[in-house]
């Protein structure tokens, strides 16, 4: 029987609905993690919700000060990105006084989008156990508001409509590009036909698979036959502003990774595909990247490229965001730009989680599966369905999907069983 | 209906994916997975370990004149490096994954970097040179004049005729293939290569050579006057000096 309805948290002001009303305790700097840790500490059992899927998440990092221009912008995006995440019920800023970030107006621009529950304490004014006892009370009150929460049963399109999807892969091995991505495709599909936006990131892994992504550019069938000069070509004699735009865009992204992949090749040799990559088959970056490719789905065009962290327009659409490889650092920012829940493909297996987007973790590989089920929701039995000739799109249909939904329905997923919600801000110049 | 299978992504693939670990003589089907169905079935020349390549028809391997005039004239975009090997493709996904090199395969055979099986001895010793080398390689930042395979085996008086076959049932490369063959020490141009590729492997078990190159060594991203590439570089150096500082100092 499908789906028709899933249960959210509806946030009229902001127009938003949210599948997860996690607190987060935000540290502004390093400095403050210990005190960060110890209200997280103070909470730690505490939980809410049908499932009790809603906790205290503490954001823990190492980032927030002595920054340079460009880390500055991305740390602060990120910070405010996930702050503003759907899934996040209030936010406690907790800064020191003399970082970077400590004194900035973070609650007023909160505030200007429509995000009410947010307090903002600074170490160095109240007094460090005052500060404890200070974000314990504050973060005490809102437990109390959040506990009153209801969900509201929506019907599916309604609840999509306002969505944003990540997809992701990562621990790939040969059975990621076989089984696992063409699967999340299809659920890219899916949630693309109801209305929710679907982000993908990792830009190393588009590289050699970049005339996958060219031809995603626009709807011509002509081009599947043509070499990625000619796409190129073709979209700039005959493609539309919006198409040529895209272009140039993604051409600099793809030259981009080249650039720094090539330049510094024979110094550091190529990281890409990983060792474990080889181990599960993939011997070329070209065969890593085409099959991660499958995951972004079949039917629908890339309308835009984000810069990380950005925001995903919540309109049914399809975005890349250009953002690395790691899988932590490219989760980051899709859950940064907005993205409630993300599906992660994997094939060696991989723990990886969010920290206020439940992330699901999709196997085609047996092994990985019988060893890391604790750390693993889904796995597609390869075996079965080729004896039994099923298509991978109807197996999706029937046990991948009503899964997703009972997961934004409440159901914690196994990243969530585990606590494991991870956070990681991308920084690119060394610290000095 | 097979029991044991590999797996065909788009009709235009010439190698297919295994799922289990298969063995020489076996005859498995090929299940193509656009189609939903078995398309045809082929008898295995080697053992196939699992998720490895095996080729669906036989696949020439580039002359290594050729692979070596696009080794030292590197080609500006991957299109034009497929061009110059268009006869040598491996496909997968309907898409070229990269070529064959130093042996011609053929149907049946498996197609993978993973070529040569050392003994689980033999294998440890590269281990653990290559676990010390790297020691030294951050410690020091400073490079190792390792340049192939070759020189690494000589360093280590391994005899090459030590190295025998395990698991797979592939043709023995001639010393000749590995010493001098310049397209090695391109492949495995610093020791930290080799022993990336060597971690990917459970211990004792392979050495990654291959019979199949990686589009990405042949081509190069030309910018104007490689300024940009310059000023990577430079930004690499710098991080890199910073470290060696940080180091002396401690």
């Amino acid at each position: 029987m499908p789906v028709k309805e899933v249960s959210v948290y509806v946030n009229n002001e902001r127009n938003t609905v949210g599948i997860r009303a996690h607190i987060l305790v935000m540290p502004l700097v390093f400095c403050v993690n210990k005190v960060v840790e110890k209200i997280g500490e103070y909470f730690k059992d505490m939980c809410w919700g049908e499932y009790g899927e809603n906790r205290v998440v503490t954001a823990l990092h190492d980032s927030g000060c002595c920054h340079i221009g460009f880390d500055e912008e991305v740390a602060e995006r990120i910070i405010l990105g996930i702050s503003t995440n759907p899934n996040v019920f209030a936010v406690l800023f907790v800064g020191l006084g003399c970082g970077q970030f400590c004194t900035r107006e973070w609650k007023s621009r909160l505030y200007e989008r429509s995000m009410r529950n947010v307090e903002h304490i600074v170490v160095q004014e109240e007094g460090y156990e005052e500060a404890i006892e200070k974000g314990i009370e504050i973060v005490d009150r809102w437990i109390k508001e959040a506990m009153k929460l209801r969900r509201v049963k929506l019907p599916l399109e309604k609840a999509c409509d306002k969505m944003v999807l990540g997809v992701g892969n990562g621990a790939s091995d040969a059975s990621s590009g076989l089984f696992a991505n063409p699967a999340l495709g299809y659920v890219s599909d899916y949630f693309l036909d109801r209305g929710s936006s679907v982000v993908f990131s990792q830009t190393p892994e588009v590289l050699g698979a970049e005339k996958v992504l060219f031809k995603r550019i626009t709807s011509y069938e002509e081009l599947r036959k043509m070499t990625i000069r000619e796409i190129a070509l073709h979209i700039e004699r005959y493609g539309s502003i919006r198409e040529r735009k895209l272009l140039k865009k993604l051409s600099n992204i793809i030259r981009r990774a080249y650039l720094f992949k090539t330049s510094i090749a024979e110094e550091i040799g190529i990281s890409e595909p990983t060792p474990g990559n080889i181990r599960g088959g993939l011997s070329t970056l070209a065969e890593k990247s085409l099959g991660t490719m499958y995951k972004i789905g079949e039917r629908h065009i890339l309308s835009n490229i984000l810069s990380y962290g950005e925001k995903v327009p919540r309109n049914g659409k399809l975005y890349f965001m250009d953002g690395p490889g790691q899988d932590l650092l490219s989760i980051t920012g899709m859950v940064a730009g907005g993205a409630q829940l993300l599906v992660f493909s994997t094939g060696l297996g991989t723990p990886v989680g969010s920290i206020v987007a439940p992330v699901l973790k999709v196997t085609a590989n047996e092994e990985t599966y019988e060893k890391l089920h604790d750390i693993i929701d889904l796995y597609i039995p390869v075996n079965e369905i080729i004896q039994k000739r099923i298509p991978l799109k109807e197996y999706v249909e029937k046990e991948i999907i009503p899964y997703i939904l009972q997961v934004i329905s409440g159901e914690k997923s196994k990243s969530e069983e585990l606590g494991q919600y991870d956070f990681s801000i991308r920084e690119l110049w060394m610290k000095i | 209906m097979y029991d044991k299978f590999v797996i065909k992504v788009s009709a235009e693939d010439n190698v297919a994916t295994s799922i289990c670990n298969l063995d020489k003589g076996e005859i498995v089907g090929v299940y193509e997975l656009e189609s939903s169905d078995f398309v045809s079935e082929i008898e295995l020349r080697t053992s196939v370990p699992k998720y490895y390549k095996v080729a669906l028809c036989d696949i020439k391997a580039a002359p290594n004149v050729l692979v070596e005039r696009l080794r030292k004239y590197p080609k500006d975009s991957r299109d034009k490096v497929i061009d110059v090997v268009k006869n040598n493709l491996v496909i997968k996904f309907g898409e070229p994954i990269g070529f064959i090199i130093n042996q011609d395969v053929r149907v049946g055979e498996v197609v993978n970097l993973s070529y040569l099986l050392l003994e689980e001895s033999l294998a440890s010793k590269l281990y653990d040179f290559y676990e010390k080398s790297y020691r030294r390689f951050v410690s020091h930042s400073r490079k190792l004049s390792v340049g192939s395979l070759g020189k690494i085996i000589r360093d280590l008086k391994i005899n090459l005729r030590a190295i025998q076959l395990k698991g797979l049932d592939l043709p023995v490369l001639r010393k000749s293939d590995l010493v001098p063959n310049p397209l090695l020490s391109r492949i495995f141009p610093k020791c930290n290569i080799m022993g990336k590729l060597l971690t990917s492997l459970r211990r004792g078990t392979e050495v990654i050579i291959g019979n199949l190159a990686d589009f990405d060594w042949f081509f190069i991203v030309r910018e104007k006057g490689s300024e940009r590439k310059e000023v990577v570089r430079n930004y690499y150096n710098l991080l890199k000096y910073y470290i060696n500082v940080s180091t002396e100092f401690i």
